[in-house]
């Protein structure tokens, strides 16, 4: 403990002008653990490792190679995938006769006929708005940080991606297609959509982002501007 | 756990940025106004950097002591209109706190918001299937029998677990969080934070039943034959979802330690 305090005294003397160095100097040896406060001595982590709190085993620290190059490249397959996952038809059927498809996008206007105004929101948000918006924004800020460039807007949009992560249902809603499906499997012969496959992969794309993200090494480019 | 005196951001006097993970130095309350200052407007120090150039162009004039004399005056205008009760992160701009505020009142008065809409979401039908005409209207639990009469026991099972045990429980594990922080209890706390991680995790897989729903009616129209119009249940059922999302969110786990560390 006493080394700690010479060591922070080092770095405030060193670099009091700047509140942002001095809490980078901190952070470079500390990490504090978000769920029990635990000070947890920083380590160098090899490829593929974690590094837990001892205390709660919160995931405090995950190596991961070629972050942003990885991100980028999922980031822009899921935003491929993602017009033809919310306008093709997903799910169908076909019963004596009549043959029905809806697509994403169907499934919000049906709640809307209905006069289900916020059920219609509730899967606009988190099934479209959410899923697009961090799409576009991690896309962005990988590349500004592959091109080493900097915006003003680059902070608070790498906030709301942060902030946003629980709210992005997609792999929910594909659940919801499985569901459906047993269900309509008892009434009528399913048809399967051009829209599933899009769907799945916009799922897959979305996932691998939080797979290959580094949020610490988009923070640490976003502090050096 | 093994030594009595651990060594914990709030202890070193830092704060931890929930947003960005900076660790700071949290400012005494005695002296906010003028670390706010510092904290969120660098451009001051940059004053002073480009204060020379007057300087040397009016090289003769006693005034730059005076103008050295008179820059803090600004400054402190600048902290005093941005002044706030709270600290912000020098990265990322979001507020910096010891602990979330109002944690445990805010976290009480949504699990109760929740409890109350998970009334009508399951008495209110949540859809209704007619077959040539006629409808029955069908809520959440009188779904789930259907399923199992039309002999889909693993459907059925999965859509109990997520739209009725699932919200259930986390409403549950967010009260037995909430009473035992107000207790101060010392209760396996590393097994309470695993279930406040569950309980964030599981988060939005309750809003299953509600997709289902839009799917199924917009897929299921076959002109008259059979057709499912959503019922304003599925509405009170992603309100309840929604508000147990936003109060796990509002619940700051390392209440749980702080118990333990108090002593």
């Amino acid at each position: 403990m006493d080394q700690t305090d010479s060591k922070r005294s080092d770095a405030e003397q060193a670099q009091h002008n700047s509140p942002l160095a001095l809490a980078q100097s901190i952070s470079e040896r500390w990490l504090g653990c978000p769920h029990c406060d635990l000070l947890v001595p920083r380590v160098s982590l090899g490829p593929g490792q974690k590094g837990r709190c001892p205390q709660c085993r919160y995931v405090l620290v995950e190596a991961r190679e070629n972050s942003i190059e990885r991100t980028f490249a999922v980031a822009l397959a899921g935003l491929i995938a993602f017009i033809p996952a919310m306008t093709f038809p997903l799910l169908g059927l076909q019963a004596a006769g009549f043959k029905n498809e809806a697509s994403l996008w169907q499934c919000i206007q049906a709640m809307l006929k209905s006069d289900l105004f916020p059920a219609a929101l509730v899967i606009l948000l988190f099934c479209f708005l959410v899923p697009l918006a961090r799409l576009l924004i991690i896309f962005h800020l990988s590349l500004q940080i592959m091109r080493n460039r900097h915006h003003a807007f680059d902070v608070p949009l790498f906030r709301i991606f942060h902030e946003s992560e629980e709210w992005g249902m997609l792999e929910v809603f594909l659940f919801g297609l499985i569901v459906a499906l047993y269900k309509i499997l008892g009434v009528a012969d399913p048809l399967f959509g051009f829209g599933l496959l899009a769907f799945v992969l916009l799922i897959v794309s979305s996932m691998l982002v939080t797979v290959f993200l580094d949020e610490q090494l988009v923070w640490e480019h976003l502090s050096d501007h | 756990m093994t030594t009595k005196k651990q060594l914990t951001v709030r202890s070193k006097g830092l704060a931890l940025c929930h947003v960005c993970r900076l660790l700071s130095p949290m400012p005494d309350m005695t002296s906010l106004g003028r670390g706010q200052a510092q904290g969120s407007l660098p451009t001051p120090n940059q004053a002073q950097g480009s204060l020379p150039t007057p300087n040397q162009a009016q090289g003769s004039l006693p005034t730059p002591n005076q103008a050295q004399g008179s820059l803090p005056t600004p400054n402190q205008a600048q902290g005093c209109s941005h002044a706030r009760s709270h600290a912000q992160c020098p990265r990322c701009k979001s507020d910096l706190h010891d602990r979330t505020p109002h944690s445990v009142e805010r976290c009480w008065a949504l699990v109760v918001a929740s409890l109350i809409t998970f009334v009508p979401a399951n008495t209110l039908p949540i859809m209704s299937i007619s077959y040539f005409g006629s409808g029955t209207p069908d809520t959440i639990l009188s779904g789930i029998i259907a399923l199992i009469k039309l002999n889909m026991l693993p459907v059925a099972v999965v859509v109990f677990i997520a739209s009725f045990v699932i919200p259930l429980a986390k409403i549950l594990g967010l009260m037995i969080l909430l009473v035992s922080v107000k207790r101060h209890s010392r209760v396996q706390p590393r097994q309470r934070t695993m279930m406040f991680r569950l309980v964030e995790i599981l988060g939005k897989w309750s809003m299953l039943d509600v997709f289902v729903v839009a799917i199924m009616a917009a897929v299921v129209k076959l002109g008259f034959i059979t057709s499912i119009e959503p019922g304003p249940g599925a509405v009170a059922f992603a309100v309840t979802v929604i508000l147990t999302m936003i109060a796990a969110h509002a619940f700051d786990p390392r209440l749980i330690w702080d118990a333990e560390k108090d002593e």
